[in-house]
């Protein structure tokens, strides 16, 4: 059978009672061939809060340590303990103790159906307080609870006195021999308190006791067994909680106890000793004060430590003075050598007590118990038979038993022969292997498998008794079953190589431990940041506090003030009052900066449980935002890298196209300047052509014009400069009718252009005179035919038709050599057409034209065969000859050959 | 196409199925003419079926009632046993035909070299899930099974790695001569997929017949009366000793056992108590597996050989 012991601590980790007699038990049980794996709180450095870690012990026995750092949470310690029990499957589960495990591992264990034992060993079911003391070493009574809310609001006051040292549980006020620890004033605040006179805060401590009874009551209800170490407790926690709660008591080891040398064997003084925890509540100082008297006549050993330094300081000073010997820590080990060195034992507790294992121990070890006189103890001791009782904090009773054990001859071997042997733990543990058996019974009885077909049962069977293994069982069996599979199948890797290969291929659960470790470790730098944020806003509600104090300590000492008033002055009176008024505002103010302080506080605390959930999930979003924001700052620096050196290359562009342009710039310039001597020149020739010309040619005025609105156009034609070279070719172009080359400059050969121009000009004027003398022959012909007329007329009729003939034959002969001359003219004058179109604009041909001699013929061409034609008159002579003059002035020569083939036909 | 059908169906207290799926049934087997045989199989071991079907079916359903729960396996036996057929078709209590479902089956076993013939079981009448249309493999040194998605215009049979067996003809002879299903994977689960493979591996074949439609209500029997992780655990227990049964070559033997091995080691540090508990239910059952594998004789395809042939997606 499998037994899961729940306790809040264990040796080494812990020592005091319930801790030390869980280990000797699970060591029993253990040793009665039961499974028993302990469940302990711990707080180990470096852990992960609630993280669980079991060791195996040499007993047999295996601990499961769960990490608990400060206060613990009832929802964590669930988590934490149903893992537990599904890990370990325990048959039954026995609770020690509730401390540090809550309600919520009852829960859970009741969840699951297994069978819970609980095992009191003090008051914590019904109340906080364990011993049911005051903090004035006042016992209250069980189920009081309105006193349970006093000493919690008392517990408070007493926290906020640091002289008290780190041990504020309880006071010494007026106990004989020792000096009032708190001072008389807080002793006063202290007594109103526990009177239930102050109310601050007892409203709340009372709805805190209340909620905790409460919900006590319904956990215990859900407890399988109830078992109280002391028939006393077992009565008090029933009666309070309304269950039943069977007395049963605690074994302890009891074989290194039992040889030891009998007590007083020695020959000497009395050995008394007090052997446990220094806290006042055992009453310690008691013991020291009734032994003063007895010094010299006894000896006093005092055996233990004290977390209570200040209490521990007065011990010891009051030992010294006394003649006591304070021992200090022992270990358990140790006992069998403590007890031997002693004669007998004290007890003398100032709380009720339940069931010390020290008076179980002291008994193995066959020596006699002094105890308190409480109703737990009697229950342990028997007055007169076993050990002594004696009035509970009263040194002076104490001191009687003692005197009597010295002076009263056989009473001290009385008593030894009264001992019972206690119940040893093995007996203990066989008591409750039991009841584990019976409950586990009752358990299956009432959890049969749901019907099943009567084919599935052996599978479901066969399921339920694996699924009710630990986990490492199940394990095991696993892997000797693949032992078996791998003979089958041939397999001859040995266990190391096929381990090796399994974790060669990769394990999905290491790899979530490997992300869960990581998760932690930013998990926990949250937290601590968190902490320190909710230190420092305590620290601000401390001093608010302090504030509120010190107004309300002026306010106090105002009041006085006030009410001395019938001594003031009416001023000052007033003065006060308003300062009173005053500073009971900045008091209220303070109250409310501590309210909103404490809200902040409690704010932070939740925003610290909402930041460890909000954590993993803020770091898997920081974790993907900053591989994003890698990629992107990897994508933003190639583009800029890009971009720079697009920039680099475009600044080289500009500088490159600046020094282009200003060359460019340049050349235009030098082109601009040199087109500009160039038209100057072209101007110059153009005017020398113009001087050469003006013999009555109004042509050449015109030309000179035509030039000089050329000229102006190209003036233009110098401010654009991107055209510039266009402009100038088709300038050239219009100058010489030729295309030009990309890249010739236009303007190489104006002289040229010039010269043919007036090679033009002249062909022109010589062509006109040519017309002229054309006209002036047709007139000299004219006449020849008259004077052939007239000489006709005196010819005989026959010889008339050859004078005809022959005069027609000469006009035929004329009027040829006329059509030919016009038709060459026409020619002339069709190349000049031409000549024009390339020289200038259709405009400036047209006026160029318009500059032209006009054919003035001085007479109508006869027509050739017209018989009534008579020839031309006088007047056309005149304006031949005078057409013959002008012609001359242009030195134009008459072609003689005409004349000449005329004559020769003719 | 006459031969006629030997219908068994086994069954638990399922009465609200029966009544729905029943007439569809009959209405079929009517349709028929055939003189098929209609036959429900009591397994509840309380005989809670026999005057339900004779008030609600009168002489229309034969009921065998048996003495005990035995399981799907022994009551479908029980039903063959008492046919006299050639063909017996197994059906589901679950399983809900459509018109004209049974022709199609009887004609695709007059090849003889079939073995086994299955309906399209489309799941819960959804036209995208076939049941029957999976193929297995082995990956990762595991046998697994991977559902595809039917083709609805195919009309052609189809190989499949093992005909539903809450859906499939056999010739009935043939099925009681091998035994019907392996008793090593009682109670549930997994026999069908044996009983392909045998068939496979001996070089026969087993079809899905898409021109049959049957509805299968899943798990309609099974999850009704037993808890899930139990039924997950008799699935993950059977899969391993189905493939230890089939298990051929040494170098597949050592790839699945290093597998397993992982697994084990994973499961154990990540204590996933399931995994490990259905790894030890089937490791208690390593010697009846091994027996069962003996018991296969000489085959005449490799395991490998008789996945890849009955791959309907190939």
């Amino acid at each position: 059978m499998r037994i899961g012991l729940f306790v809040h601590g264990l040796p080494p980790r812990a020592t005091h009672g319930v801790e030390t007699h869980t280990q000797a038990f699970a060591e029993a049980l253990a040793r009665a061939g039961f499974a028993v794996e302990v469940f302990a709180p711990c707080n180990s450095p470096g852990r992960a809060q609630y993280s669980q870690r079991r060791e195996v012990r040499a007993e047999g026995y295996g601990v499961t340590w769960v990490q608990v750092e400060g206060t613990m949470d009832p929802r964590h310690m669930a988590r934490a303990v149903g893992a537990f029990l599904d890990r370990e499957r325990p048959d039954v589960v026995h609770l020690q103790h509730m401390i540090q495990l809550g309600a919520a591992a009852i829960e859970e264990v009741e969840r699951r159906g297994v069978p819970l034992v609980y095992t009191a060993h003090d008051f914590f079911p019904v109340h906080e307080t364990l011993t049911l003391m005051r903090p004035d070493l006042v016992p209250f009574e069980c189920g009081d609870l309105e006193m349970q809310a006093r000493v919690l609001q008392a517990q408070g006051f007493l926290d906020k006195l640091n002289h008290l040292g780190d041990h504020h549980g309880t006071v010494l006020l007026d106990q004989p021999g020792f000096e009032n620890q708190i001072g008389e004033a807080s002793a006063v605040t202290l007594r109103a308190i526990l009177d239930g006179q102050r109310d601050g805060g007892l409203a709340e401590a009372r709805e805190q006791v209340r909620l905790r009874a409460q919900h006590m009551r319904v956990t215990f209800a859900k407890i399988d067994k109830r078992v109280a170490t002391s028939q006393v407790l077992a009565r008090r926690l029933g009666g309070a909680l309304g269950r039943a709660v069977e007395f049963r008591a605690s074994g302890i080891p009891t074989d290194h106890l039992s040889n030891l040398p009998a007590a007083r064997s020695h020959g000497g003084p009395l050995r008394i000793g007090f052997i446990g925890g220094l806290l006042k509540h055992k009453g310690v100082h008691t013991l020291l004060e009734a032994f003063g008297p007895l010094q010299g006549e006894a000896e006093l050993h005092i055996h233990g430590a004290s977390h209570d330094r200040a209490y521990g300081r007065i011990l010891r000073a009051r030992a010294a003075e006394v003649g006591a010997q304070m021992h200090g820590e022992y270990s358990r080990d140790q006992l069998p050598q403590i007890l031997g060195g002693l004669d007998l034992v004290v007890v003398p507790s100032l709380w009720m007590e339940n069931a010390p294992y020290v008076i179980r121990e002291a008994f193995a070890a066959r020596r006699p118990v002094l105890v308190s006189d409480t109703e737990a103890l009697r229950e342990s001791v028997r007055d007169g038979e076993d050990g002594l009782l004696f009035t509970q904090g009263d040194p002076k009773a104490l001191r009687v038993a003692l005197r009597r054990l010295i002076d009263e001859e056989g009473l001290f071997e009385r008593l030894v022969m009264g001992i019972t042997p206690p119940l040893s733990i093995d007996e203990e543990a066989q008591a409750y292997g039991q009841t584990y058996s019976e409950l586990l019974e009752k358990a299956r009885e009432n959890k049969a498998l749901p019907l099943l077909p009567a084919s599935v049962e052996p599978f479901a069977k066969r399921f339920a008794a694996l699924d009710a293994l630990p986990t490492r069982d199940i394990f095991e069996r696993v892997q000797r079953g693949l032992e078996k599979l791998g003979e089958c199948m041939g397999v001859a890797e040995q266990p190391a190589d096929l381990l090796t290969q399994a974790v060669a291929s990769g394990s999905p659960t290491r790899d979530l431990l490997l992300d869960h470790d990581r998760a932690l470790e930013w998990l926990r730098k949250s937290v601590a940041n968190m902490e320190l944020a909710r230190d420092e806003m305590e620290k601000r509600a401390g001093w608010f506090q302090e504030q509120l104090a010190n107004a309300e300590k002026r306010a106090q000492w105002l009041g006085g003030q006030v009410d001395q008033g019938a001594q003031t002055t009416g001023v000052e009176r007033d003065w006060l009052k308003e300062s009173k008024d005053d500073l009971e505002q900045e008091r209220d103010w303070l109250r409310e900066q501590q309210g909103e302080s404490e809200k902040a506080n409690s704010w932070l605390r939740e925003s610290l449980d909402q930041a460890e959930q909000e954590g993993q999930r803020l770091r898997a979003w920081a974790e993907d935002s900053i591989q994003k924001a890698t990629e992107e700052a990897e994508k933003a620096k190639a583009a800029a890298k890009a971009a720079a050196e697009e920039a680099q290359k475009s600044q080289e562009w500009t500088a490159e196209s600046r020094q282009q342009t200003a060359e460019e710039a340049e050349w235009l310039k030098e082109t601009a300047e040199e087109l500009r001597r160039e038209n100057r020149w072209l101007q110059e020739k153009a005017d020398d052509g113009e001087a050469a010309i003006t013999s009555a040619q109004a042509s050449a005025a015109e030309a000179t014009r035509a030039l000089a609105a050329l000229a102006k156009e190209r003036e233009w034609m110098r401010g654009v400069l991107e055209t510039r070279q266009q402009e100038l070719r088709w300038v050239r172009e219009r100058l010489t009718g030729d295309s030009v080359p990309e890249g010739e400059d236009p303007a190489k050969d104006p002289a040229a252009i010039f010269e043919a121009h007036e090679a033009l000009e002249r062909e022109l004027v010589a062509m006109h005179s040519h017309e002229h003398w054309l006209y002036a022959e047709l007139a000299s012909i004219a006449g020849i035919l008259e004077s052939k007329g007239s000489e006709a007329k005196t010819l005989a009729a026959d010889q008339l038709p050859a004078a005809l003939a022959g005069m027609r034959a000469a006009a035929a002969r004329s009027m040829g050599e006329l059509t030919w001359r016009r038709q060459e003219m026409l020619a002339a004058r069709e190349g000049s057409d031409r000549l024009l179109a390339r020289l200038a604009s259709p405009e400036l041909a047209d006026r160029i034209r318009s500059w032209e001699l006009s054919p003035e013929p001085s007479a109508p061409l006869p027509p050739l065969m017209d018989p009534e034609w008579t020839g031309p008159g006088p007047e056309d002579s005149k304006r031949a000859e005078s057409k013959v003059d002008d012609a001359e002035g242009l030195h134009w020569s008459a072609p003689d050959g005409i004349l000449n083939d005329e004559e020769d036909e003719s | 196409m006459n031969q006629r059908v030997a219908v068994v169906i086994p069954a638990l207290d399922d009465r609200d199925l029966l009544a729905k799926n029943l007439p569809l049934l009959i209405e079929e087997l009517e349709a028929r003419a055939c003189d098929d045989e209609l036959t429900v199989v009591d397994d509840t071991g309380q005989d809670l079926l026999a005057a339900w079907i004779a008030e609600r079916f009168p002489g229309k359903v034969r009921v065998i009632v048996r003495g005990d729960c035995g399981g799907f396996a022994k009551a479908l036996v029980t039903g063959a046993r008492l046919g006299t057929a050639e063909l017996l078709l197994c059906l589901n209590p679950d399983v809900r035909v459509r018109p004209g479902f049974l022709s199609p089956l009887v004609e695709a076993m007059a090849d003889p070299n079939v073995h086994s013939v299955s309906p399209r079981v489309l799941l819960n009448g959804d036209p995208n899930h076939a049941e029957t249309h999976q193929r297995m493999l082995v990956d990762g040194g595991r046998l697994i099974s991977q559902p595809l998605t039917p083709d609805p215009d195919c009309s052609d049979p189809l190989p499949i790695p093992f005909p539903l067996g809450g859906a499939m003809m056999v010739r009935r002879e043939e099925f009681l001569a091998e035994g019907g299903f392996d008793p090593l994977l009682a109670p549930f689960y997994f026999e069908d997929t044996d009983l392909g493979l045998t068939a496979w591996r001996r070089g026969r074949k087993v079809l899905e017949i898409p021109a049959s439609v049957v509805e299968h209500h899943h798990r309609g029997t099974i999850g009704r009366v037993v808890p899930d992780n139990i039924v997950r655990a008799a699935i993950e227990r059977n899969r391993l000793l189905v493939h230890w049964k089939h298990l051929d070559s040494k170098a597949a033997a050592h790839e699945h056992y290093l597998s397993l091995y992982r697994d084990a080691l994973d499961a154990g540090i990540g204590e996933r108590r399931e995994e490990l508990i259905w790894m030890a239910l089937a490791l208690e059952e390593l010697e009846a597996a091994t027996a069962s594998r003996i018991g296969l004789g000489s085959m005449q395809r490799s395991l490998d050989a008789a996945l890849v042939a009955a791959d309907p997606s190939r």
